[in-house]
């Protein structure tokens, strides 16, 4: 008997629960009839009125009565009519609702509590490149994304031009690049018609799943370059470009590029189709926007010759100029154009072919660049890289990169009188070292605390014993007339060992030195460090560090003793500590023997640790 | 040291410098000058400030932003990377996450806002719509009719 009170419970829920729903629904149909009558009464009543307005027919005098079927056919058309508009609106009332009940309860999402403005600026954050740049193409279509989510979403991301404002074309397509067009309204345009291989490579995240698709790309990129309807969009909106980075098959897509381009402040332009140096044949036309982009401050050209004395070459605050051949051009014009462009910030020449500077031409007075942050010569001749650094006027900020092909070149470099490289006395710290790509490389920098070096040199090994190490370090040698003041100096060559003669002439002519680090040297190569009567290499070296050693020690127990016979006999200062890491040969017995010599010795990551 | 109130009434004390990573609390000092009296912040509770306050005592030694440095912060320029430290700081709960963002942009800690806005849109970043409303606890919210709409919108990019 009580075992069926639940179930009477559970039933009397269920008719409750099914009562308030009832009254709810019934709520709902009142509400949305009101609606109905209010919004499409007037409506369904001509709809439905229709037949009547013929009057009423007695049951059988119409039997036979064409126009009385008429009218009751249409009679019965119209209630369908009516029922099918009152269903449709019902439904269209009911989505309404439903539509407004979901966002209501969006309104409690914790997302939903970020107000418009910071809303935007998230927006504005999916459309930038993060670091791996194979996820930035995938995430390419996230605004059209992010405008499906919801109607509060949408609301803000289409009615947010900025958003729709970057964009590369040849990632999106044409339709896409149309809605960027329309919602971006009138702002400017920052547009990519790019070999976005190109610009991953540029900005050093080019991954495997990247380079897998490289062909897949420039097919989709030559599609796109040779559809004109894309060309014709683009120049449509022309009066609003801010930016344009495009790559080109021939020169006669450049031909539409005539048009004054008011807003125009950076233009990057890439020859897709041509690896070899650009000759005049490949010239940027001289008419290029009609000669009017009165605010392009950044300009680069790969593959693409620009005239020296083009005028587009001025008021430049970044200079990119890569694979051109300007052997009928000069130097001289070359710094000609530098000096239109008095604030310039960064300037790149790469792989270019210049004719030698001709000596017998008086040079001019040094061209005065007082912006100038970044220096950036790959592949140049040293002739001409000096040339051009012993006529420019660096600023003591800024920072020179050089690509060299190989060792000897940065000892044409340094031998050079480059009286201009004055600012390098402020160099305190100096690194010789080899990188991925197994290519040399020296950089320096004003002090630790630094993160950017005043230089940074990759040279390219040669093909002799040892891939040109001691040329390398000879070459620092002579860099001691700019690099006056190194205090920390470090050389790590790896699997190239130096010649005893070209480590001890380098140690030699840094004199102020006082802490060095030495890697993977053999310790017969450390005698380079001994001091002699005749030799004093690092005189004011305190603190000696030597890492990733597998050779025996006896060698440094000798410099050791060498100087501090040198401290009591010529004064000189007495090396203080001494740190040894990932030294295979280090024993017990061999810390004491430097120990009893007044150093203090410190051991890592070897046999023992002191 | 400057004494802070949160809106559930529990009171911070912290080192000057760190309290002036907030520009609003910076100016409300500058403004009262000396004084013992606490700052009231009605709008961010306790646990929000800890975490608000831990940010700003990790950065408190660095260079203030100044309005040369975001006038130079070019949108095209921007990337949305975030370092290694504040990735760590900022892996918390979603809810957490945006009381940090609107705890950020009312105590005007523009470093702090960027990393909270920029971890949102990495979390967004090549997401479909369906993806994000479930990331977000969102419900789609358009009618039939709007959603035919915005697909006849896009058909040419429904083979993305």
């Amino acid at each position: 008997m009580y075992a069926d009170i639940p179930n009477r419970e559970a039933n009397y829920k269920s008719a409750k629960l099914e009562s308030a729903a009832l009254n709810g629904v019934s709520e709902l149909l009142r509400v949305l009839c009101r609606q109905i009558q209010q919004n499409f009464g007037a409506e369904m009543d001509a709809i439905i009125r229709l037949p009547y307005s013929h009057g009423a027919c007695s049951p059988r005098s119409g039997y036979s009565n064409e126009s009385s079927r008429e009218r009751i056919d249409r009679e019965y058309y119209a209630v369908v009519g009516a029922r099918d508009l009152m269903v449709r609106n019902t439904i269209a009332l009911c989505n309404q609702q439903l539509s407004d009940i979901k966002t209501r309860r969006n309104n409690l999402s914790p997302a939903y509590r970020l107000p418009t403005e910071l809303l935007t600026i998230i927006f504005e954050y999916t459309t930038l490149p993060p670091i791996n740049y194979t996820r930035w193409r995938q995430s390419r279509f996230t605004l059209l994304s992010i405008s499906h989510v919801s109607k509060l979403w949408r609301e803000i991301a289409i009615n947010t031009p900025t958003l729709w404002s970057k964009f590369d074309v040849f990632n999106i397509g044409q339709p896409f690049a149309n809605v960027c067009f329309a919602r971006s309204k009138n702002t400017l345009l920052d547009l990519e018609l790019y070999d976005e291989t190109e610009a991953a490579w540029d900005s050093g995240t080019f991954d495997d799943h990247l380079r897998s698709q490289r062909g897949q790309m420039l097919a989709r990129q030559r599609r796109l370059a040779e559809d004109p309807l894309l060309y014709r969009d683009l120049m449509a909106h022309m009066p609003r470009w801010r930016s344009l980075k495009l790559a080109y098959e021939h020169l006669g897509q450049l031909s539409p590029l005539s048009a004054p381009a008011p807003h125009l402040e950076v233009f990057h332009l890439n020859n897709a189709n041509n690896s070899d140096y650009a000759d005049y044949r490949h010239s940027l036309p001289c008419d290029i926007f009609d000669g009017r982009a009165p605010r392009l401050r950044d300009l680069k050209a790969n593959h693409v010759y620009v005239s020296l004395a083009h005028p587009i070459i001025t008021s430049l605050t970044s200079l990119c100029l890569k694979g051109i051949d300007y052997t009928c051009s000069s130097v001289h014009e070359l710094l000609r154009a530098l000096e239109r462009c008095p604030l310039l910030e960064r300037l790149e020449l790469a792989r270019l072919l210049l004719p030698f500077p001709d000596e017998t031409t008086p040079t001019s007075a040094p061209i005065a660049l007082p912006n100038l942050r970044d220096v950036v010569f790959v592949s140049l001749h040293p002739v001409i890289i000096c040339r051009i650094l012993s006529s420019v006027v660096l600023p003591p900020t800024s920072r020179l990169k050089l690509l060299l092909r190989n060792p000897a070149d940065l000892v044409t470099i340094f031998a050079s009188n480059t009286p201009h490289l004055e600012h390098f006395s402020r160099i305190r710290s100096l690194f010789l070292d080899v990188d991925d790509a197994s290519r040399f490389r020296v950089r320096a920098r004003a002090s630790d605390e630094d993160a950017d070096y005043l230089l940074d040199v990759r040279v390219g090994k040669s093909w002799g014993r040892g891939g040109g190490v001691d040329t390398i370090l000879r070459a620092l040698g002579k860099g001691v007339g700019v690099l006056s003041n190194v205090e920390i100096f470090s050389i790590n060559t790896r699997g190239c060992v130096p010649s005893t003669s070209a480590l001890t002439e380098v140690l030699s002519a840094y004199s102020t030195v006082t802490h060095l680090s030495l890697g993977s040297i053999p310790c017969g190569r450390l005698e380079a460090l001994l001091a002699t009567s005749t030799a004093r290499p690092c005189p004011v070296l305190r603190n000696l560090r030597i890492h990733d050693w597998d050779d025996t020690a006896c060698a440094l127990v000798r410099v050791v003793e060498s100087r501090r016979k040198a401290v009591v006999e010529q004064g000189e200062a007495s090396l203080q500590t001494l740190e040894l890491e990932n030294c295979v040969s280090v024993d017990g017995n061999f810390v004491l023997d430097l120990e009893s010599l007044g150093v203090e010795v410190t051991v890592k990551r070897s046999p023992i640790e002191v | 040291m400057v004494n802070l109130v949160t809106s559930d009434n529990e009171s911070f004390t912290v080192e000057k410098a760190v309290a002036s990573r907030s520009v609003l609390i910076k100016n409300m000092l500058e403004d009262v000058g000396e004084s013992d009296q606490p700052i009231p912040l009605p709008n961010v509770t306790a646990s929000v400030l800890k975490k608000v306050l831990e940010y700003c005592d990790h950065h408190k030694n660095e260079p203030m932003p100044t309005s040369e440095d975001l006038a130079a912060e070019d949108t095209r320029k921007r990337t949305t990377d975030i370092g290694e430290w504040d990735q760590k700081f900022i892996q918390v709960d979603q809810e957490m996450l945006f009381e940090i963002i609107l705890a950020a942009n009312y105590l005007d800690i523009k470093p702090l806002l960027d990393v909270g806005c920029k971890t949102v849109a990495n979390m967004i970043k090549g997401k479909t719509p369906e993806e994000i409303r479930k990331l977000f606890n969102i419900v789609n919210d358009f009618t039939p009719e709007e959603e035919a709409q915005i697909k006849k919108e896009n058909e040419w990019a429904e083979d993305r």
